[in-house]
């Protein structure tokens, strides 16, 4: 979930490089809700960014969390300021912007590892 | 002849009985009592007439009243005695006596059985201390008007239905008047209010003052504006009491004019105001700079780190081109961000002039400049109904205006191809010809929430921080500075994802 479309776009690349794959993307929290609902096939990790238009992360991943199977949810961002905001809400890992594609990489491995 | 004496014999004793009585119930009268004959020779006198100048009955009779009273041996100018002769009736007057005694004297002539005037009588009272009494009362009554007209505060006093009945001279220096009369005294309390539009219906105001004022039974303070007579508004700090006139309760005012302190307050508040708006924004700004600049950093670090490991590893070489577009978009991104932050500052801190400019050519020039920066799109831009020249009072930062628009359409938009229609036509609202500008796009649109939103970034009591960029904010104050407007529609109504019309009026200059 982001909503600068560059950034989304080298997600994408960095997640195919990694041998993964991505099932979905969304601009904003409001639509990732309704795209991760609309899903079958639902995400083993989400990349949450927080400023989005509409519904920011923290809001997002608070329903997100309350689903009966919540999914494993990665929050990325530039700001310090809701680290502990997020993290506070339990069931997610952060990781603080600018990272480098190895620390997104391992993020997503140890994640993954704890299902 | 004998019997008419034994007769007399026979009433003596009555009559000396009644002589008696008579005198015993004079000399009891605590008022003076002298009779005098026509030429003010006393002939007879009670005692407290002797005792009043502290002789006795006897020697005083046969001396003339002035003389007596006044130490002088002419007759008084205003004697009501005289004056009884004259005119055959009781006066009466006031008279000083030569030890600065009042008396009040009631004269009475006095006739002889044919009705013939003989002599008259006087009935005196000693007045002294009621005319010392009523001087006292004046000079303390002259005494509290001095201070009342001498006070430099206003000072005012109403009855309990609120009306001025009386106020000091400085009451219509406050309000700016000569004539204290017909211009303030009688007028009710809510006259001198100076209410704002939106406290009219509040006409219980004084009934408040009042309310409280009985309650508490104390003095009130408080601060209000009044309407000046000439015109204009001052404001005033008041000191509200209740008072007794008299048997009556009113309401004393003391008012000081607190105008210029107010206008000191209002301007350090202003001032205040002013210095955390600005130190908000730069807060803000500085947040969506970082925000951004490291949102551009991770776009840059990230496709430098891919671009390595798929040369490292030769995979994925196709995507290299793409990384590389990324890098340099990004670094456009970055040096537009600086330029915006850097544009606002100028626009909030100072006031740009204004002149007639001609739009057409600034416009031409943008797209010629986006077309030319970005090889990698296919763009297309038209323009409908281009007139040949269109002018507007604007200055340096219209082709902001123009350019971060145009950015927009193309960054936004993931089709192969970016089309951009421009359509100009003129509307006349209130009296006043507006040129209008629509930028029609195929971008990927903008949400019906998120249309309002993103012109606001820079009203910093907007919490619902989101990474667009200062870009817009930057567009809509430069248009607000020409007295213009702008705001965004579907492209097709109802259907955000088909493409955005940005559409901006500014006032058309002849």
């Amino acid at each position: 979930m982001e909503d600068d479309l560059s950034l989304q776009k080298l997600y994408e690349m960095m997640i195919s490089t990694f041998g993964f794959t991505v099932v979905g993307k969304a601009n904003n929290g409001k639509e990732a809700i309704e795209k991760y609902n609309a899903l079958t096939n639902k995400p083993d990790v989400i990349l949450m960014d927080h400023r989005m238009p509409v519904q920011n992360g923290i809001d997002t991943s608070i329903i997100l969390l309350k689903l009966q199977n919540p999914p494993k949810i990665i929050f990325i961002s530039a700001d310090k300021s809701v680290r502990n905001r997020a993290l506070a809400l339990k069931g997610l890992t952060f990781i603080e912007k600018p990272f480098s594609v190895t620390a997104l990489h391992d993020e997503i491995v140890k994640v993954l590892g704890k299902s | 002849m004998k019997d008419d004496n034994a007769q007399k014999k026979g009433f003596e004793p009555i009559l000396k009985k009644y002589e008696k009585e008579k005198a015993l119930v004079l000399e009891s009268i605590s008022e003076l009592i002298v009779f005098q004959d026509l030429k003010q020779n006393i002939l007879w006198l009670n005692k407290s007439a002797a005792d009043s100048v502290k002789r006795t009955q006897e020697e005083l009779i046969g001396e003339k009243c002035y003389s007596v009273l006044h130490n002088s041996n002419k007759i008084c100018v205003n004697c009501p005695v005289v004056a009884s002769v004259k005119i055959g009736e009781s006066t009466s007057s006031e008279i000083t006596s030569s030890d600065g005694r009042s008396f009040f004297i009631k004269a009475f002539p006095v006739r002889d059985n044919e009705g013939k005037i003989i002599g008259a009588v006087e009935l005196a009272r000693n007045i002294t201390k009621l005319k010392q009494t009523e001087q006292d009362l004046i000079e303390s009554e002259e005494r509290y008007r001095n201070l009342f007209e001498s006070s430099p505060y206003s000072i005012g006093i109403f009855d309990l239905d609120g009306t001025l009945i009386d106020c000091n001279k400085a009451t219509a220096k406050l309000l700016s008047t000569h004539n204290l009369e017909n211009d303030i005294i009688g007028k009710h309390f809510r006259e001198f209010w100076a209410y704002h539009e939106k406290d009219k219906p509040n006409i219980s105001l004084f009934e408040g003052i009042l309310n409280k004022l009985k309650k508490d039974r104390e003095t009130l303070e408080f601060e209000f504006p009044i309407n000046r007579s000439v015109g204009g508004v001052l404001w005033a700090h008041a000191i509200a009491s209740l008072i007794k006139l008299g048997n009556e309760e009113r309401i004393r005012f003391i008012v000081q004019d607190i105008t210029e302190r107010k206008h000191a307050e209002q301007e350090l508040e202003t001032s205040e105001l002013k210095y955390r708006e600005a130190y908000n924004r730069t807060d803000f700004y500085k947040d969506i700079f970082s925000h951004d600049i490291n949102n551009i950093f991770q776009n840059i670090h990230s496709s430098v780190e891919l671009f390595d490991l798929n040369t490292e590893q030769s995979i994925n070489m196709e995507k290299n081109d793409e990384l590389l577009d990324i890098i340099r978009e990004q670094i456009k991104r970055g040096t537009n961000l600086v330029s915006n932050v850097r544009r606002l500052s100028e626009i909030e801190n100072k006031d740009l002039t204004l002149q007639k400019c001609e739009i057409i050519k600034v416009l031409k020039e943008v797209i010629d400049a986006l077309i030319k920066v970005s090889k990698k799109r296919v763009i297309n831009v038209q323009i409908q109904n281009e007139p040949k020249e269109v002018y507007i009072k604007a200055n340096e930062l219209l082709s902001e205006i123009f350019e971060n628009l145009l950015i927009n359409a193309v960054r936004h938009n993931q089709n192969s191809l970016v089309e951009i229609l421009i359509k100009f036509s003129r509307v006349v609202k209130d009296g006043v010809n507006f040129i209008k500008l629509e930028f029609i796009d195929n971008g990927i649109g903008i949400l019906p929430e998120m249309k309002e939103k993103i012109f606001q970034r820079g009203q910093v009591e907007k919490k619902d921080k989101v990474g667009l960029g200062l870009g817009l904010t930057l567009v809509k104050k430069i248009i607000e500075n020409y007295n213009g407007q702008i705001w965004v529609e579907d492209k097709v109504a109802g259907d955000y994802t088909r493409g955005s019309n940005f559409i901006i009026k500014f006032p058309e200059e002849v």
